[in-house]
C-alpha cells in the first residue's frame, strides 16, 4: 500500500482549564481531554469522512492535524513529514504542503483584506512565489468559477457560497497534497452545496488532492467520501469505507445516526445526549446511550478492532448486531 | 364550516426603503388540525412570512392583501396590541436558536410561569403541577431539577424541549416553528421531531413549520407550500408534492437534495443560476431563468397559479393536472 | 514585494476618509480639529501679536476690531495667547498621547498574546494604576519632580496607558481565536507575520478612535494642572493658567474667562465628534450601505 498523505498516530490533545489561582493551588481538574487517543489515515487522492456531532472533537482533530491544538501524545505525519509536540519546524513543513477550510468560510477571511490579497496569503506567508501576485490571484480565483475582479472586493460584499469559493481557492494556492476542510457545506442552500461538492470533486480529480472531508451530514458524506470514520467523545467508534457504513454498519452509534435522518416513528433512536468531556462515562463511553449495552461494556472499554477487510469498530457486541442486522440498504427516505 | 386558523390571501410584504417586495402574492390556508411546512431556500421570504404571522416586522413595513387568524384579518381587524395579546396565548412560537430564546437570568420553573400570567388567579401548585406535566411530556425525564435549573447549565436539545413546552403551555390554536432543528445535531433532531409530532396530536389546532430541509416536512407535515424567490410555487399535501412535483423548482431543490439520491455519484445535481435579487427579478416567470423546461412564453408572462386539484396548486405554465393516488 | 503593494493600493483608507467627510457631523468635527492643528503649527504666522507683549494701557479690554477676543490683565491680546495655548495643549495631547498608546499597546499585545500568568500580572498592573486618584497623583508627582511639560507627559503617558492597554489586549484576545487569524496559521505564517498583517490593521480602528476621545481628557489634565498652577507656568501660555487668570479677574472682566474656556469646550467637542464619527465610517461593512 501506498504512503498515507495523512497519517494521524494515537494523537492526544488537552486543553487546559480552571484559573491561574485553582491551578496553582491543585484544586479540581487541570485539563480536560478532547481526543484520548485518535488515529487515522488518509490514502493519496482519496476522502475521508470524519463524522461526528456538536463536541465530538472532530474540528479538533482536523486543527490539532496541523498542530493547531495543544497535542501531549502522538503525532502526526502529513506528505511524509513527522511532527509531535512542541517542535515548531516539522509544523511549518506540514503547513506548507496541507491546507484548511473553515466552517464560517467568512469569519475566515480578513476583514481588512481584498479577496485578492486572501486567496495569495499563502503564497506571500511562504515567500519564493516571484511571479505576479495579482495575476495567480485571478488565475486561483478562476480556478473555482470567480471572475477576477472579484480579487478587489471584501469579504462583506460577497455571498455565502463566493466565500466558500474563495476559501477553496486559497486553499489551493499552495497545490497542497491535503486539504482539511471543516464543514465546507454548513449553511449552505441545498443548489449551491451541490455545486461546491462538484467543484471539490473536479479539483480533487485534477489535482489529486487528498481530503479530511468534517461533516455531521452523513447524507453528503456518502456522496462524497472514500472511507468515514465515526467519532464519539474524542474517539474513532467505527471506521470503514463509506459504502460499508450505509449496508453494514457496525456500531450502534453509527446506526442509530443513519437512522436519525431517515425515521418517521421512533424506532432505533438514540435516547439522552452526549455525556461531558470533562466526566467521561467508564467502560465503553457510549453506553449509557446504547441500546445493547451490558455488564460487560461498563466494566472494560472496547478496543478499536478489525471485524472485516477494512472494516474497524469499537464494540463489544459488533459483530452479534452485523448477523441480527445484515444489510441497511435504504437511504433516506 | 369553521374558518381555517391561518389564511394568507395575495399577501405582499415590501420591508421600508425597499426597491422591491420581498414576497409577492402569496396565497395559502392553514386548518385545524393540519401541520404546514414552509420551505424555501434563503431569500426565499419565508421567515419574512412568519415574522408577518406574528406581527413581528419592523415598523413601516408595507403589507397588502390579507393575512387572517379565524376568520380575522391581522393589521386591520385585530390590532397590534390585540395581537401580542393573541401571541403567547393563541399563537405560540418556536425559534431556530433555543439559547437566545429563553431569558438566562431567570429560572426555567420561573420563565414557565411567567409565560402563564394570564392564569395567575389560580394557585401557584397548580401551575407548577401544569409546568411538570408540560416538561414530562417534551420528553424530559427530572422536570422537577429542570425547573431550578438556569438555561447555561443544558444543551440545546434539552432548551429546544423547553422551548416547545413553553410554546405548548398555552395550548395554542396555531404554532409557528421558525426551523426548530436547523442547530441541532442528527440524532438530537430526530429526539424533537419526535416530540413534535406527539405535540402536534394533542394540539387542538395547527402549526406552521418552517424550514429548508425537504427530509423534515416529509417527518412531520401533511401539507407542503415551497417559496422560490418571494413567490408561491406549489402547494398541496406532502405526498402529493413530494412524489410528483409540478414545478420545476420544486423537482430541482428535491433532486439536489442528497439524501434523497438513492445510489451514491460522485456528481451532484445543481440548479443552474442564482436567485435573482429583489431589485433584479425576471418580467415572466420568476424561475425561468434557471428552469431547464422554459418555453419562450416563460420568459415572457408570469404564469397563474393552476389549480391542479382541491388545494394543489402549482405557478407554472407547463403544471398540468395529473391523476394524483391520495 | 511591489505586487504586495499594487494590491494593497486598493485597501479601503481613502474610502474611510471620504466616508468619515461625507457625514455632516464627521466634516465639521475634522474641519474644526484641522483648524486647531493649522493654529498649533502656523502659530507665529497666525497669530496677531505677540503672545507675551505686555501693554499696561490697553489692560482688561473686551473684544474689539484690533483685539478680537479682547485683552488680559496685563494688555496681552488673548487670541494670541490662546493660539500659542492651542500648541502646547496638542503638543502635549500628541506626545503624551503617543507614550501612553506605545506603553499600552506594548503591554496589551504582550498580555494578548503570552501566557496566562504574564496576562495576569499586567491586567493587575494596569487596573492598579487605573485605580490611582489622577489628581493626587499628579500632584504628588509635580511636588517632587517639579512642574515641567515632561512631568505633564509622564503624568499623560501612566494615567491613559490602561486605557489603550485594555482595548489592545481584548482586542488581541477577540482575534486570536477568530477564524481568519487561525486560518493564518493554519498557512504556516509566524506569530509575527500574523500579529503585523492580521491583528494591527484590525486594532487600528479602535485604537484610532480611542485616541480621538482621549485628546479632550488629555487636553483636560493639562488644563487643569496648568489652572491649580502645577502645570505649565507663565508667562507661557496655556489654556488652563489661561483660564485661572480669567478667574481671578472674573467680576472685572469676565470675557478673560470666557474666551480661555472656549478653546477647552471647543476642541473637547471636535475630538468627541472626530472619534464618533471616524467610528462609525471606519466600519468596512457600512461601505456597502449606500
Amino acid at each position: 500500500m501506498t504512503r498515507p498523505v495523512l497519517d494521524v498516530q494515537s494523537l492526544r490533545v488537552q486543553y487546559p482549564v480552571g484559573t491561574l489561582v485553582g491551578r496553582l493551588l491543585r484544586r479540581g481538574p487541570r485539563e480536560v481531554t478532547i481526543l484520548p487517543e485518535v488515529s487515522l489515515s488518509v490514502p493519496p487522492g482519496q476522502t475521508l469522512g470524519l463524522i461526528g456531532e456538536s463536541g465530538s472533537g472532530k474540528t479538533t482533530l482536523g486543527r490539532a492535524a496541523i498542530g493547531l491544538a495543544p497535542i501531549s501524545g502522538g503525532a502526526v505525519e502529513i506528505a511524509g513529514i513527522r511532527a509531535s509536540g512542541g517542535d515548531p519546524k516539522p509544523w511549518a513543513q506540514i503547513r506548507k504542503r496541507s491546507a484548511m477550510m473553515f466552517q464560517d468560510a467568512v469569519a475566515s477571511l480578513d476583514p481588512r483584506m481584498t479577496l485578492g490579497q486572501s486567496v495569495t496569503e499563502p503564497l506571500a506567508v511562504q515567500g519564493g512565489h516571484d511571479g505576479n501576485r495579482r495575476e495567480r490571484a485571478a488565475e486561483l480565483l478562476g480556478l473555482v468559477g470567480l471572475a477576477p475582479d472579484f480579487a478587489d472586493r471584501y469579504p462583506h460584499q460577497i455571498s455565502g457560497g463566493q466565500a466558500r469559493r474563495v476559501t477553496v481557492a486559497r486553499a489551493l494556492a499552495l497545490e497542497p497534497e491535503l486539504v482539511i476542510a471543516d464543514e465546507p457545506t454548513a449553511g449552505l442552500d441545498l443548489s449551491v452545496q451541490g455545486e461546491l461538492l462538484n467543484l471539490l470533486g473536479d479539483l480533487q480529480h485534477r489535482l489529486g488532492v487528498s481530503f479530511l472531508f468534517i461533516t455531521h451530514n452523513l447524507a453528503v458524506a456518502r456522496h462524497v467520501t472514500d472511507r468515514i470514520a465515526i467519532m464519539y467523545l474524542g474517539r474513532i467508534v467505527e471506521e470503514a469505507p463509506t459504502r460499508t457504513i450505509f449496508d453494514a454498519p457496525a456500531h450502534p452509534y453509527t446506526r442509530a445516526l443513519i437512522r436519525a435522518r431517515q425515521a418517521t416513528g421512533s424506532d432505533g433512536l438514540i435516547e439522552g445526549e452526549v455525556p461531558s468531556l470533562a466526566n467521561r462515562p467508564a467502560g465503553c463511553e457510549f453506553r449509557t446511550r446504547c441500546p445493547l449495552a451490558t455488564g460487560l461494556c461498563a466494566r472494560e472499554a472496547p478496543q478499536l478492532r478489525q471485524i472485516a477487510g477494512g472494516h474497524s469498530v469499537s464494540c463489544h457486541h459488533a459483530d452479534a448486531q452485523s448477523a441480527a442486522r445484515p444489510k441497511n440498504k435504504q437511504p433516506t427516505g | 364550516m369553521s374558518a381555517p386558523v391561518l389564511q394568507l390571501d395575495k399577501v405582499c410584504i415590501r420591508y421600508p426603503g425597499a426597491p422591491a417586495d420581498a414576497v409577492r402574492g402569496v396565497s395559502f390556508d392553514l386548518r385545524r388540525g393540519e401541520t404546514l411546512g414552509l420551505v424555501g431556500e434563503s431569500g426565499s421570504g419565508k421567515s419574512t412570512l412568519a415574522a408577518a404571522t406574528m406581527g413581528l416586522l419592523p415598523a413601516g413595513t408595507a403589507v397588502q392583501g390579507a393575512i387572517r387568524f379565524e376568520g380575522r384579518a391581522l393589521f386591520s381587524e385585530i390590532t397590534d396590541q390585540q395581537l401580542r395579546r393573541l401571541r403567547g396565548r393563541r399563537i405560540g412560537t418556536i425559534s431556530q436558536d433555543p439559547f437566545t430564546a429563553l431569558n438566562p437570568v431567570m429560572r426555567i420553573g420561573t420563565q414557565l410561569d411567567a409565560l402563564l400570567h394570564w392564569t395567575h388567579d389560580r394557585p401557584k401548585k397548580d401551575r407548577m403541577a401544569r409546568i411538570e406535566t408540560m416538561l414530562e411530556r417534551v420528553g424530559l425525564s427530572d422536570p422537577k431539577v429542570r425547573m431550578a435549573q438556569y438555561p447555561h447549565q443544558m444543551s440545546g436539545g434539552i432548551l429546544q424541549r423547553i422551548s416547545i413546552a413553553a410554546a405548548m403551555l398555552a395550548e395554542p390554536t396555531l404554532l409557528i416553528a421558525d426551523e426548530p432543528t436547523t442547530a441541532l445535531d442528527a440524532t438530537t433532531e430526530a429526539q424533537i421531531l419526535g416530540i413534535m409530532a406527539e405535540a402536534k396530536a394533542t394540539l387542538d389546532g395547527a402549526t406552521l413549520f418552517i424550514t429548508h430541509d425537504m427530509s423534515v416536512v416529509e417527518r412531520l407535515c401533511d401539507r407542503i407550500a415551497v417559496l422560490y424567490a418571494g413567490e408561491l410555487v406549489e402547494t398541496g399535501t406532502v405526498r402529493e408534492v413530494l412524489d410528483a412535483p409540478q414545478h420545476p423548482y420544486t423537482r430541482a431543490l428535491l433532486d439536489c437534495d442528497p439524501a434523497r439520491i438513492t445510489e451514491p455519484t460522485r456528481r451532484l445535481p445543481t440548479i443552474e443560476g442564482t436567485v435573482p435579487p429583489i431589485h433584479k427579478r425576471p418580467d415572466g416567470c420568476i424561475f425561468a431563468p434557471r428552469c431547464p423546461a422554459a418555453i419562450a412564453r416563460c420568459h415572457a408572462e408570469a404564469p397563474e397559479r393552476h389549480e391542479l386539484g382541491p388545494r394543489r396548486s402549482a405557478a407554472c405554465h407547463l403544471a398540468s393536472p395529473t391523476p394524483v393516488t391520495p | 514585494m511591489s505586487n504586495r503593494t499594487a494590491i494593497a493600493t486598493r485597501a479601503p483608507r481613502f474610502a474611510t476618509l471620504r466616508r468619515l467627510l461625507s457625514s455632516p457631523t464627521g466634516g465639521l468635527a475634522s474641519l474644526a480639529v484641522a483648524a486647531f492643528v493649522i493654529a498649533a503649527i502656523a502659530a507665529p504666522l497666525v497669530a496677531p501679536y505677540d503672545p507675551n507683549a505686555i501693554n499696561p494701557i490697553n489692560r482688561m479690554q473686551g473684544p474689539s476690531a484690533a483685539h478680537w477676543l479682547g485683552t488680559d490683565q496685563l494688555g496681552r491680546d488673548l487670541l494670541s495667547r490662546i493660539i500659542f495655548g492651542t500648541r502646547t495643549a496638542l503638543y502635549i495631547a500628541l506626545v503624551g498621547t503617543a507614550a501612553a498608546l506605545g506603553v499600552g499597546m506594548a503591554m496589551g499585545m504582550i498580555a494578548g498574546l503570552g501566557g496566562k500568568v504574564v496576562d495576569s500580572v499586567l491586567v493587575l498592573i494596569n487596573d492598579s494604576i487605573k485605580s490611582l486618584p489622577l489628581v493626587l497623583f499628579a500632584l504628588a508627582l509635580v511636588t517632587i519632580y517639579g512642574a515641567s511639560i515632561a512631568a505633564l507627559i509622564v503624568i499623560i503617558a501612566i494615567s491613559m496607558a490602561p486605557g489603550y492597554f485594555r482595548v489592545v489586549r481584548n482586542q488581541v484576545l477577540v482575534l486570536r481565536s477568530a477564524d481568519f487569524v487561525i486560518a493564518a496559521q493554519s498557512m504556516g505564517a509566524s506569530r509575527l507575520r500574523v500579529a503585523a498583517t492580521h491583528m494591527l490593521p484590525n486594532l487600528i480602528g479602535p485604537i484610532l478612535v480611542l485616541i480621538a476621545m482621549d485628546i479632550p481628557a488629555v487636553i483636560g489634565i493639562e488644563s487643569g494642572l496648568s489652572f491649580l498652577g502645577q502645570g505649565i507656568q507663565p508667562p507661557k501660555s496655556s489654556w488652563g493658567n489661561m483660564l485661572s487668570e480669567g478667574y481671578t479677574y472674573v467680576r472685572q472682566a469676565p470675557h478673560i474667562a470666557v474666551a480661555a474656556g472656549l478653546p477647552i469646550v471647543l476642541s473637547t467637542i471636535a475630538f468627541t465628534f472626530l472619534g464618533e464619527s471616524l467610528r462609525d465610517a471606519l466600519d468596512p461593512r457600512r461601505a456597502v450601505r449606500r
